[in-house]
């Protein structure tokens, strides 16, 4: 019951492996070019409630900046000590929004 | 041989249908974009802003903005002439909370809702106004 599959010469392993290699190479792509749309779609909509939620500090209202699945890092700036900039990260690790911030007061 | 034709074949099919999709999607997203800065910039440049039987309106030095809902479409009008922004819409609000409004368009986004909502300080132009109209009416 044994059954060989003899390939005759190198060419058409080559071959075999290429064509192999090249829909594996394709279906890696389409994978992570579908995961990373999914992420955009929702980090833009994290984007926005950020920037309302800004627009609303904005105007003066003591509003908390914690939105559930976004990180916010606070730094100075590096070439001002004068302006505070808060990034906004999303759980994909991407930065959805940066904001300067000009400390008061200080 | 013909296996490996409609193998390779059938992946370059879908690669093709993938870049599709992607540039659908980057149209999608940039669309957004253009729709949200928009409207963002219409807030910021309103002197005033208020529902009117179902619609937002503001006005700004010159220029009256109105939007719209039609068809879970919304729509925009500049000084009277509408436009369609061929973007989904599920709800244009007002909250009133200690006086001050805060407006927000809620839309359809992967089975999930998005809202952008501006907190709306009247300026003092506007305190004029109210402080005018009430006097008005008191007569």
């Amino acid at each position: 019951m044994k059954r060989k599959i003899i390939a005759s010469s190198i060419a058409e392993v080559v071959i075999a492996v290429t064509v192999i290699a090249l829909c594996f190479g394709i279906a890696s792509m389409i994978f992570i070019r579908s995961s990373k749309t999914f992420s955009s779609f929702q980090d833009l909509r994290l984007q926005t409630e950020v920037q309302s939620l800004l627009w609303e500090q904005l105007h003066g209202a003591n509003v908390s900046l914690d939105i559930e699945g976004v990180q916010v890092v606070e730094e100075t700036d590096e070439n001002n000590e004068s302006i505070t900039v808060v990034s906004f990260i999303s759980e994909h690790n991407t930065t959805i929004w940066q904001q300067q911030i000009v400390k008061l007061g200080e | 041989m013909g296996i490996l034709i409609t193998i390779i074949s059938l992946s370059t099919n879908r690669f093709n249908e993938q870049l599709k999709i992607t540039a659908d999607i980057s149209k999608e997203l940039n669309d957004w974009q253009v729709v949200k800065s928009t409207i963002w910039q219409d807030f910021y440049m309103a002197d005033s802003i208020h529902m009117e039987s179902n619609e937002l309106v503001l006005f700004s030095q010159n220029k009256l903005i109105n939007y719209k809902i039609q068809d879970d479409v919304l729509y925009r009008s500049n000084n009277g002439l509408w436009q369609n922004l061929k973007f989904e819409v599920e709800a244009i609000k007002e909250e009133v909370k200690d006086d001050i409004s805060t407006f927000s368009f809620e839309f359809p986004w992967k089975d999930q809702t998005m809202k952008l909502s501006y907190h709306y300080l009247s300026g003092v132009d506007q305190s004029i106004n109210n402080y005018f109209n009430q006097s008005y009416d008191s007569f």
